[in-house]
């Protein structure tokens, strides 16, 4: 799929996820509702449950991060999102927050898709990637 | 734990939806075929333990993130 129409289509999502099959460890949370996080220009986003606000996460489009980052989208999660055109499809990665934000990691292993005509969204998984589950955020050039 | 005896091409039903399919047994590997309905995810069981854990070490309270808003990490600056 293209990675650049994934970029500029990523901050244009404000609306809530519905994720039929809920997240890999919350089964039973299906909503979530998404917001910019941080300062203005901040690329990241909360997604919070809408019914258990115990549970948010921090999300980042993975390219702010990793621009060489790439994935090809398997048969079933397209299938599962009815994407039927590859530009429809939103990337996001998940954000773990560590005592210091030099050491916050992104999950680049497990990357949640969206289809950005209906909003429903599946993490999915690269299990044939060398990508990590807790991929730095600060790089090291 | 249930155990049932399956040749290649032959399935198992678990519930009336979920269908998986023996499409081929090599040496010591099992080529499995798996449909099932979208609000069924179908993961590697090691590959979901990861993820169940990086996402339980992710999860935050809603209150906790807007606490933690003005401590955001950086994004990076472009390459010049």
């Amino acid at each position: 799929m293209s990675q650049s129409s994934l970029i500029h289509q990523t901050p244009s999502v404000t609306a809530a996820l519905h994720f039929a099959a809920g997240l890999p460890g919350f089964p039973h949370l299906h909503d979530f509702a998404m917001e910019q996080w941080g300062r203005e220009d901040s690329p990241f986003m909360t997604m919070t449950s809408i019914d258990d606000t115990d549970v948010g996460f921090v999300v980042v489009s993975p390219f702010v991060f990793y621009p060489e980052y790439e994935f090809e989208l398997d048969k079933s999660t397209a299938e599962r999102l009815s994407l039927r055109d590859p530009t429809d499809a939103i990337v996001f990665c998940i954000v773990t927050l560590r005592d210091n934000p030099q050491n916050a990691t992104v999950n680049l292993l497990g990357p949640i898709v969206v289809n950005a005509q209906t909003c429903e969204a599946c993490q999915s998984v690269l299990p044939h990637s060398t990508y990590e589950v807790h991929s730095p955020l600060a790089r090291v050039a | 734990m249930l155990v049932l005896t399956r040749r290649a091409n032959q399935s198992i039903m678990i519930g009336h939806d979920i269908v998986v399919t023996v499409l081929e047994v090599r040496g010591d590997q099992v080529r499995l075929g798996i449909r099932a309905p979208r609000s069924v995810d179908v993961h590697r069981e090691e590959v979901f333990a990861t993820l169940q854990q990086a996402n339980k070490a992710a999860a935050t309270s809603v209150r906790d993130l807007a606490a933690l808003e003005d401590a955001a990490p950086d994004a990076p600056t472009p390459a010049s």
